[in-house]
Formats: structure tokens, sequence, C-alpha cells
């Protein structure tokens, strides 16, 4: 049942499945971004057609795959703690040295005292890589290992522990919100209150002044540079923090940032046109919200929305919609048909659009991306390298075993295997 | 406008490396070759130049933005970032073949901003959409993601030309080329510096989403085709560690690679249609 279990968790934790699951993610990827050009290269065949019906990103084979890349990310992690735990310890890291060293050789060399040979092989090895860790064998075989980069491998943690946090985070921020709110200059919303996704109103307990805002346009031009607004957050009547913000400048207070977004030009008052079926003109002034009746018909009618140039009409009962503007137009409902509706005028104010973004992973997110680039620099440009020698007494003298491991430029651990042999060839104790 | 007159003279000195590095190749004579390095690192200061002055001069137009928004900055700033890089690899391991490779691709950016009547060379108003620190780091992230990938993709054709494999090279022409061990070495430390710079494109990116659209990931074109590029190095380099792709197989996909990135360049710069949607402000 073990062998089993082992089994089926280094196929999860191999970097091969890591391999086959993003070739498969890419695969998918690359087919939803070519399946506009292979449907005009293709024209009218089935299979594109259904290819083209197909929205790949939300399809439950990608969701499973990046599941699957998931599971493998933190199985392919697990694998490897234990191999790391045991790098810091020097006997481990000297089995398994032995036994998978990038290079190694071995030389025989005089000398009488084995304290002696240990101490021109430290100094050597000192010299050219790193002072070694002296560990006395039992037997007779005496150790020395030096490590350089002892914490590159964490690295491997680092980068992809971020992958998954960031991953994470991404879900996480899905419980965020973003609401938009108006306001005009002066204003003051106490206290601020936002709706989330699920339209739940959230009171904060500070409120939200509006001190100014203005629009900067590129020098001599009419393009926008940008928009900005001064807002001031207000607790128990005072002024705790105030400041400008625009399209890249949040106000950051609590858990909430607030950025500019555009400038509206809100209806505060529109004037509304009727005529009746008998051909009576009668002049309405609405605010926005407000219900008002027509002569001759108990009919509720609302000014639901203000948008510039046009304004929504809601009849409540029975319920029908209507945008009115210049022209003048009538409702479907029969009961209404008769009725002309023309907006002949209305009073506008502008205002400031406040973008309110809740995000609960902001944090989770710019500290894994932080790591996550620490980590793949460690990974890409730092090596971890180990050297490690045997010093045997045998009948001719002292067989000195020296090897090395790298990860990276197995070449130059060569070298330095080389250099300290022949030192110690030429320096015989 | 004084940075488009040192483009367009650019254009014309990166054509004339480009024969001297291809001459240098050809007649493996050391002469040509200082030449062609010299006249790269005078362009390739004056690149320099034309940058930092088009900066300067886009706060004097009362613009004020990193010349890197729109095709032709794009492209004159990729540019100017592979001379850079390219000149750096060439100092290093002291081989001028890669000159031979590299200086066509610059040269052919450069003509097509320079020279192509379709694309606008003056200085154009940051978008308020565009503006943010987080736009800054992005594009600068992503287009020196690119010159990496490019000097990856030109190392990997010389080491496939060292093999044999694209075409029978002799062994004269070869002397002129580097030993394959560190064609390889360079390719991967190049893909290397450009997965990370991508890394960095992409999550900045993300947050640059976050206030643009309210959501981290939005499967947008550009978005889209810079994950596939990502995830496709992401791929090298998770072979080469557990598989051992070197040589052949790792020069091979450097080159498809590459060939996702060029993709993604022509579709994040605007130069062909799938550019990201913006919400219009203002």
């Amino acid at each position: 049942m073990k062998r089993v279990f082992t089994t089926i968790f280094n196929q999860i934790a191999s970097i091969t499945l890591t391999i086959i699951v993003l070739s498969a993610i890419s695969l998918l990827i690359g087919l939803q971004l070519a399946t506009p050009k292979l449907q005009a290269v293709f024209k009218g065949s089935r299979w594109i057609t259904v290819i083209a019906s197909t929205d790949f990103f939300r399809s439950r084979v990608f969701i499973i795959l990046l599941i699957l890349f998931c599971i493998n990310l933190i199985a392919c992690t697990l694998k490897h703690l234990r191999k790391t735990v045991a790098l810091f310890r020097v006997s481990a890291m000297l089995q398994e040295d032995v036994t998978s060293a990038s290079w190694m050789t071995s030389e025989v060399i005089g000398g009488r005292d084995v304290d002696n040979v240990l101490r021109v092989l430290t100094d050597a090895i000192t010299r050219h890589f790193k002072k070694p860790k002296l560990i006395r064998g039992g037997s007779g075989i005496h150790a020395l290992i030096a490590v350089r980069g002892r914490y590159t491998p964490l690295a491997f943690y680092l980068a992809h522990l971020t992958i998954l946090t960031l991953v994470i985070g991404v879900i996480v921020s899905l419980r965020g919100y973003t609401y938009y709110i108006d306001m005009a200059e002066g204003q003051v919303i106490d206290p601020l209150a936002v709706l989330d996704n699920n339209r739940h109103e959230k009171k904060f307990d500070f409120a939200l002044r509006c001190e100014d805002f203005s629009t900067i346009y590129y020098e001599g031009t009419n393009t926008v540079l940008k928009h900005q607004s001064t807002l001031s957050i207000v607790e128990d009547g005072k002024k705790v923090k105030t400041q400008m913000v625009d399209y890249g400048t949040p106000l950051n207070y609590e858990t909430i940032d607030i950025y500019q977004n555009r400038f509206v030009n809100l209806i505060q008052l529109a004037r509304i046109q009727v005529i009746t079926p008998q051909g009576e003109k009668l002049l309405y002034e609405v605010k926005n919200g407000e219900i008002f009746r027509l002569p001759g018909s108990s009919l509720p009618i609302r000014a639901a929305a203000f948008r510039p140039n046009s304004l929504q009409l809601l009849s409540l009962s029975p319920p029908d919609r209507l945008w009115i503007s210049l022209q003048p137009v009538r409702f479907f409902q029969p009961a209404l048909s008769g009725y002309q509706f023309t907006l002949v005028g209305y009073v506008s104010n502008e205002m400031t659009n406040l973008k309110i973004i809740y995000d609960p992973s902001k944090g989770i997110i710019w500290y894994s991306f932080l790591s996550m680039i620490v980590g793949f620099c460690v990974m890409f440009f730092f090596s971890h390298r180990r050297l490690w020698a045997m010093v045997e007494k045998q009948a001719q003298g002292y067989i000195v075993k020296i090897g090395g491991s790298t990860t990276k430029d197995p070449q130059s651990i060569r070298k330095t295997i080389e250099t300290i042999l022949n030192e110690l060839k030429g320096s015989a104790p | 406008m004084k940075n488009i007159i040192i483009y367009n003279v650019l254009t014309y000195v990166y054509l004339a490396s480009t024969v001297l590095y291809l001459l240098y190749v050809l007649f493996r004579q050391k002469q040509i070759g200082q030449i062609a390095t010299g006249v790269t690192c005078i362009a390739c200061a004056a690149h320099v130049a034309a940058f930092i002055l088009r900066w300067i001069e886009s706060y004097q137009a009362g613009m004020g933005h990193l010349p890197i928004r729109g095709p032709y900055e794009c492209l004159t700033f990729s540019a100017g970032m592979i001379v850079l890089m390219y000149l750096l690899i060439e100092f290093t391991i002291k081989t001028k073949a890669f000159g031979a490779f590299v200086l066509p691709c610059v040269s052919v950016m450069m003509i097509y901003a320079t020279l192509n009547s379709g694309i606008n060379s003056r200085i154009q108003p940051m978008p308020e959409v565009l503006q943010g620190n987080y736009m800054t780091y992005h594009l600068t992230s992503c287009f020196v993601g690119y010159g990496a990938f490019t000097i990856s993709w030109a190392a990997s054709i010389l080491f496939l030309l060292n093999s044999g494999r694209i075409i029978t090279t002799s062994n004269s022409l070869k002397k002129v080329f580097v030993p394959s061990h560190l064609l390889d070495e360079i390719s991967y430390k190049m893909i290397a510096i450009g997965f990370i710079m991508f890394s960095i494109m992409l999550v900045t990116g993300m947050f640059h989403s976050k206030i643009v659209w309210g959501r981290y990931w939005e499967w947008d074109p550009v978005q889209t085709w810079s994950l596939l590029t990502w995830i496709v190095y992401a791929i090298i380099l998770h072979g080469r560690y557990t598989w051992r792709w070197r040589g052949e197989i790792s020069a091979t996909l450097s080159i498809v690679g590459f060939g996702l990135s060029v993709v993604s360049f022509l579709v994040g710069s605007g130069l062909v249609s799938g550019s990201q949607h913006f919400p219009i402000t203002g």
C-alpha cells in the first residue's frame, strides 16, 4: 500500500507532469488565441465551428489542468523538502555527495600523520573554495566538507510557493469589490458606505469629503492629461487625511483604496414635456428617483436614471421602461401609449466619479511577487556547490579522494578540485 | 524634434553595422569586426541619447512621460535594449558572430519604425489609463525581456549552425563562432533574464489591470499572449533542470519561444490587432 502511495505521489510530484500540464495549458491558450484566424482560414469547417463555440478559459478541462498544476506544485515542493532539509545536515550531505558527485578524483599521497594531511588539505580547500568542516570517522576514514551557497536550494521553494500564493491571492481577490461613487465639490458622505459584490451595504466609521476636483489638459490641446480630486477622510469631525488622487495614485485608508475614475455631468433636475392624448402640453420638473403621475391616469412613473442628454422613465405598474431625449417618444404600454414624452431641459452638475477598491489579497499578491522575483534570481544566478575530501590510510600512504557537486557550471568545480590536488601533490605532507 | 532625426540617422547606421557584421562572418577579417563593433557602440550611445532627448522633449511638449508608448516608441526602445544587451554579450565573451544575427533584427525594427508612413513618430500624449508607476515598470521590464529573448534566439541559431543542423557549416566559418557549450549557456542565461523580466511584466500588468478593470486577470489578448510566452519559457527551464534539455532541443525550443514573444510584442505594441482595450475615461 505504501509502495503504491509512493509511486502515485512521485508521479504527481514529478516535473515531467509539470511539463505535460504546462504544455496542455499552453496548447489550449494557443488554440483559443488562434481561433479567430483559424475561422477565417477554415471557413465553414465543422470542427472549427465547435472550437469557436468553446470558451477554453472557462472550460472544465482548463480548470482541471489549473488545479492539477497547483497540486503538482505542492507535491513537488513537498518532495524536495525532505532533500533540502537533509542538505542542512553535513553527514547527510556527505552521503549524498559520495553517491552523486558531479566530479570526483583520488590521489595517493605520502605522510605519516593523518592530522598533518588533514591540515594541509583543509588549508588548500579553504584557499580555493571555503573553510571545510571536519568529520572524523571511527574506522580511520576522515572527511572534510565545504559548502558554498548553502541556502540557495531554498530559492526553489520560494519561487514555487509564491506562484501558488499568487494564484491563491487572485482567488481571494474575488472576495473584494470595486464600487463607484459620484461626489460634488464640497460634498461629505458621512459615513462612507459602499455596496460589495453581493450588493450588501458596508458602512465605514469615517466620512469622505471631496475638497475639489479639476481636469488638467496637455498644454495647448484639448487632450486630457489627468483628472484629479482632492479628498479628505474625516473622523469625528476632524480631517485625518487629505490627499490628491488621480487614475494611478490612490488614497489608501484602512482597508480601501480610493482612485480617481472620471468626471460625470449628472442631471440634477429634468424638465419633461408631456403631450396628452387630447393634445394638452404639460411641463414637469423631476429630480432623480422622483415619482410623478400623469393627468387622467393613476399610473405612477419614476425618473429612474439620468444620463447626459437622456433620462429613463420607469412605469411602475404595469412595468415598462422608456428612454427619453430631445425627440418625442411613447411607451409601448397601451395605458400610456397615448402620451408623448420629450426631455426639454435639465439642470446638471459636474461631479467627480471615484473608484473605491477593497482588495483583501493586495498584500499577499505584492509580497508573493517580490518573493517570486527574489526566488527566480537566486535560482537562476546562484549555485549550490559542495566540495568534499576523504582521507583514508592505506598501505602505500594516505588516499585522498576529492569530489564535488554543483547545480551550475560543473567545469568550475572540476578546475577547483584539480587545483587543490595539484597543490596537495606539490606540498606532500 | 531632434530625437526623430537621430532615430532616422540611426536606422542607416544600424544597416551599415549589419552589413559590417555579415562581412565579418563571411571574410573573417578582424579589422571589419572591430569597425562593426565601433559603429555599433557609437550607434548605441546615440540611441541612448535619442531616448533621453525624446524623454526631455516630451516634457518640453508638456506631455512628460517615459517614451515607451505606441508602436514607434516600442520599436525604437526595444531595438535599443537589444543592441545594449548584445554589446554586453560581445564584450563579455569576446565574440562578434552574434552581431550578424542580432543587428539585422535591430535594423528591421528601426526601418519599420522610421520609414513606415503608417507609424506616427511624433510624441503622443500618454492616455490617462496608461499612467501610473505600475505601467512604467510593466513596459520597461517587458522590453528588457524581449531584448533578452532576442539574444537567446541568436545564440540558439548560432548553436544550431555550429552543430551543422541548419546548414553544413565550414570549419573556417565555425572559427568565428563561439564554442557550443558557451552558446548554450548564453541562451540559458538570457532566457532566465527574460523569464524574470516577463514575470515582473505579468505581475505589474496584473496590478494595473486590477485598477483599470477591477480584476487581476482579464484574459485580454495581450495578457494571454504574454502568459503563453511565459509558460513556454517555463517549460524550457523546467526541461533544462529535469530532462537536461541542452543543446539542440533547448536551442530549438528557444527559437519557438522567441517566435511567441514576437507575436506577443506585435500584439502588445499595437502593431497587429488584438491590443488591450481600456475603458475610456474623461
